[in-house]
């Protein structure tokens, strides 16, 4: 890859590697925290999700000169939130995700959106939900779940096939 | 994407970052309190490895040796006996059916972490040495809802190797009986369709008994104690004898 290509890229880095000003670092934290908790969750399910990001937010913490050298330090956080759910759960247990919430009024949507989502692959509901329910670019999001972009797309358009499938004719 | 569909899932991540939000303040408020471990040592976390790179670790083949040996003997027991269970009295065998193991409502196949060498290593055995039954993967997301005729015991899992009559608080994995049936019956209704409804406190049941709690802001432990009751079957039938005010699982009538 060019120089200028890789400069592009981690222009894209919230702090320059090599430079760890502990300003720039809390920023980068506080933003990956964010991204981590969002990608966790999707993945994992709320209660695993929020303690696989605290997890990664603390090794990140106790990790920063690592994480400065690193091309993609948000994507290995993710890694590390992933080894974090499963050093613990000896049993694979099924995600929670909350409910949807409706309008009063409206009529109930059928079949549930939660329920759609759950039966999408891990990796598919994790590229849904980054890209669509919390608005990420594809750049982003593929850095965060630290895959190419073009597996990115790939989980996003089976996944979104696969919910309309499930949703139906259901709006 | 359709942008009705769209702007549902949009609204939908609006949801997710308030439980999320919900269960970080949660996850603080006991983390503060004395006598709770804070953070678990985070060191451990240093051998992550990126996908492509990874190596099976031996340990995790060991594992996945025991649990196929495990399965195998317990496999030869089942074929030399003819029964699907053990302990309880009175369980119905019905050698030809296919075992029915709960169905967990979103039990996704293991894509990438080691323990996938357990089902697949679990799934070969049972359809080879069982010809006369349907050869059903044993955790497999898809466990045949259509050969499930009636209340048939499901077969011994490594997660239940028997199931206790149980009709009291507080409800849990590996209890069976008219209480638990009634509260299958309702989380079929407002968490999960999937849901088999036998009787048989499995991990699918627990799984969708945390959904609902999760739902309800109750504290999410898979078990039903007098609070998750009361949301849950506020009606059931039967007499309330100990004035408790609602028909406990113990005051049930089938």
């Amino acid at each position: 890859m060019s120089a200028a290509l890789r400069l592009a890229e981690d222009s894209r880095v919230a702090f320059a590697p090599a430079d760890p000003n502990p300003q720039s670092f809390e920023s980068f934290v506080a933003d990956a925290s964010i991204k981590l908790r969002r990608a966790l969750v999707a993945r994992y399910g709320v209660q695993l999700g929020v303690e696989a990001a605290a997890e990664a937010v603390a090794w990140a913490w106790a990790n920063r000169e690592r994480l400065v050298g690193m091309t993609n330090p948000v994507g290995y956080l993710y890694r590390v939130g992933q080894t974090s759910v499963r050093s613990q759960t000896r049993w694979q247990r099924a995600p929670l995700l909350p409910a949807e919430v409706h309008d009063v009024d409206a009529p109930l949507p059928d079949p549930d959106l939660r329920d759609a989502l759950l039966r999408l692959t891990p990796d598919q509901r994790a590229a849904v939900m980054l890209v669509h329910a919390h608005g990420y670019r594809y750049a982003e999001a593929a850095d965060l779940l630290d895959i190419p972009i073009s597996t990115l797309k790939n989980h996003l358009h089976r996944g979104a096939t696969r919910l309309r499938k499930l949703l139906g004719g259901a709006r | 994407m359709n942008p009705d569909l769209e702007r549902r899932i949009r609204r939908y991540g609006t949801t997710v970052d308030a439980a999320a939000e919900a269960e970080s303040a949660r996850l603080t408020a006991t983390a503060a309190l004395p006598g709770v471990g804070g953070p678990r040592v985070v060191g451990s976390l240093d051998n992550v490895v990126p996908i492509a790179r990874r190596r099976p670790r031996w340990s995790a083949i060991a594992i996945g040796v025991a649990a196929a040996a495990v399965l195998i003997a317990g496999l030869a027991a089942f074929v030399g006996r003819g029964r699907l269970s053990t302990d309880v009295a009175d369980r119905p065998v019905d050698p030809t059916a296919a075992p029915v193991i709960e169905p967990s409502p979103a039990t996704s196949p293991p894509l990438d972490s080691t323990p996938a060498v357990v089902p697949t290593a679990a799934a070969a055995p049972v359809t080879a040495a069982a010809p006369t039954t349907a050869a059903a993967p044993v955790n497999g997301p898809t466990a045949p809802d259509a050969t499930d005729a009636g209340p048939q015991a499901p077969a011994a899992s490594p997660r239940c190797p028997s199931y206790t009559a149980h009709n009291d608080y507080h409800l849990e994995t590996c209890d069976s009986g008219v209480a638990v049936r009634l509260v299958q019956e309702r989380l079929k209704v407002l968490v999960d369709s999937t849901l088999t409804v036998d009787g048989y406190f499995g991990p699918g049941t627990e799984s969708a008994v945390r959904t609902f709690q999760l739902d309800r802001g109750l504290t999410v432990d898979g078990q039903v104690g007098p609070a998750t009751w009361r949301l849950l079957v506020p009606d059931a039938p039967g007499t309330d004898l100990d004035g408790s005010g609602v028909v406990d699982p113990s005051e049930v009538v089938s």
